[in-house]
């Protein structure tokens, strides 16, 4: 079986068509083969991604001659774990234009998060790579959410008060898949009785969703506890969260307790509750599905590496810092060691039938600044004062 | 989307890093998409920019607009600076996408500061 796939793609390829796009439209069907097929596709999507880096790249390919990697040096999965990997902080810096695989003629898009340095992480994407990225996130919500209709609730910044921060563009895109999804956040604060009102008119009427950082939610929830209001959503509704747990102040939202909190005020089942993990300088996002089990896409490469030897990677079930491995993208090598420490779970089977690495965050390496879009946003909350602190959901 | 003004600025940057020993630094941001921009000015004895760098956070246009801005003032005084008629400083960045044009108000603020030279 082995190679089917290489010869695939590459007839794809010679007939003018996007092998990445082949594989990100059959994401039902790639998230249910068996591992190793799925390790044979990703294998030759990054060394395909690998080689026009290293082309059109004059600072990647330098960072690759300094660690003796040539051109055929990548050929398939087995030899990812060689990849040179760019610090995720080098995106932050002032010349960061080198970054780029494309001239910045090409850029369409720049999306940016801030952390507690309050200095952006700026990520710039051509055309193509928003072709792919469209492409696969909105892949990935249909293949995890199944929306084509209903009603979402954001509470967070739209994307007109703030088109650049990557985790509002993400979450956007869900807009487009159901009937309506209003906004209530304005000018950084929204009103949980608005909310309140908009979720009790779609009943009868819509299925209901609510997305938004989990400490905007949070936020709803101790509305409601506060004033004793339990709400009645549906069997099929689902709480969406990206942005992390953490807080601006290091304090963390406990998420067992926001749970249970989601399933006593919102009337729902606390597996309805989706995490979704991701960053602006990645171009996925490792989605829950109904065993609470976050998937990384099966083009995608979460490389666990060892703390104290960053070359090696680490066995499944144990701990280290997270490098993430995306042929997606044709702007900049998305091949970057993250500051984040995580595990992945020991089985690559999931109850939910999916097939794949399932990755489980822990925090940020010491040292690291607390960085996420939420993170600004909850600053800036704190800034104008709309802010309010929720000590019975935190925990240090 | 981006003019050949700010490919240039951007892609080949001239004035990026710090001065040891500067005569000011200017640090402009702005808060809601958090652009930043630290500028470290140096003047001869006539009182004309013997030397500008800049470090810059931000979209592709802050950063362009940071590299135009050192390379404008360099050898002038503060009075030639501000020669500039006010309504001909938005042209410096070239046409301008909606998106880019928070980068006008940028550059207006670093000519801004030259006015407090001039006392």
């Amino acid at each position: 079986m082995k190679q089917n796939y290489a010869a695939l793609f590459a007839q794809l390829k010679q007939h003018g068509l996007d092998p990445m796009g082949a594989v990100t439209a059959s994401q039902a069907e790639l998230y249910r083969m068996p591992y190793q097929t799925q390790q044979e596709i990703k294998g030759w999507l990054i060394a395909e991604n690998f080689r026009f880096h290293y082309e059109n790249n004059a600072y990647y390919r330098e960072l690759s001659e300094s660690y003796h990697v040539g051109i055929d040096d990548i050929k398939s999965y087995e030899d990812i774990i060689k990849l040179p990997l760019i610090p995720v902080k080098r995106f932050k810096q002032s010349n960061s234009h080198q970054l780029l695989s494309k001239g910045l003629g090409d850029i369409e898009l720049e999306s940016r998060s801030t952390g507690t340095s309050g200095i952006p992480s700026v990520t710039r994407r051509c055309k193509r790579t928003m072709d792919r990225v469209f492409q696969a996130v909105a892949g990935v919500y249909r293949e995890f959410f199944r929306f084509s209709k209903g009603g979402i609730l954001f509470l967070m910044p739209s994307a007109d008060e703030m088109p650049e921060m990557g985790m509002v563009k993400a979450l956007t895109v869900l807009s487009g898949m159901v009937d309506t999804a209003p906004c209530i956040f304005k000018e950084m604060n929204f009103s949980s009785e608005e909310a309140i009102d908009i979720l009790e008119s779609w009943a009868n009427k819509h299925e209901r969703h609510i997305v938004g950082p989990p400490f905007l939610i949070n936020r709803f929830l101790q509305y409601l506890e506060k004033n004793d209001i339990r709400l009645h959503l549906d069997r099929q509704t689902r709480i969406i969260t990206l942005g992390g747990w953490k807080r601006f102040t290091g304090m963390e939202c406990n998420r067992k307790v926001f749970n249970q909190r989601c399933a006593e005020y919102l009337g729902i089942k606390e597996d309805q509750v989706r995490d979704m993990y991701g960053l602006v300088e990645g171009n996925m996002l490792a989605v829950e599905c109904s065993k609470q089990a976050k998937h990384v896409p099966p083009w995608v490469h979460f490389s666990v590496r060892d703390l104290d030897n960053l070359a090696k990677e680490v066995p499944l079930g144990e701990r280290g810092l997270l490098a993430i491995i995306d042929p997606l993208t044709e702007t900049y090598p998305s091949f970057i060691l993250t500051e984040d420490v995580v595990y992945l779970d020991k089985t690559i089977e999931c109850a939910c039938g999916r097939v794949g690495q399932k990755v489980n965050y822990l925090s940020r390496i010491s040292g690291a600044e607390l960085g996420c879009c939420a993170i600004n946003l909850e600053r800036q909350m704190s800034e104008k004062g709309t802010l309010e602190e929720d000590a019975c959901l935190m925990n240090n | 989307m981006y003019n050949p003004i700010i490919i240039k600025h951007f892609t080949e940057p001239t004035h990026v890093g710090v001065l040891t020993s500067p005569d000011d630094v200017i640090e402009l941001g702005n808060p809601i998409c958090d652009d930043r921009l630290i500028m470290h000015l140096k003047f001869d004895e006539a009182r004309r920019v013997l030397d500008a760098k800049y470090q810059a956070y931000g979209c592709a246009t802050a950063v362009a607009t940071g590299n135009l801005f050192c390379e404008y003032v360099l050898g002038k005084t503060p009075q030639e600076v501000l020669s500039m008629p006010e309504e001909e400083i938005p042209t410096m960045l070239g046409e301008l996408a909606p998106s880019q044009r928070h980068c006008i108000e940028l550059l207006g603020q670093l000519f801004c500061h030259f006015k407090g030279y001039r006392s």
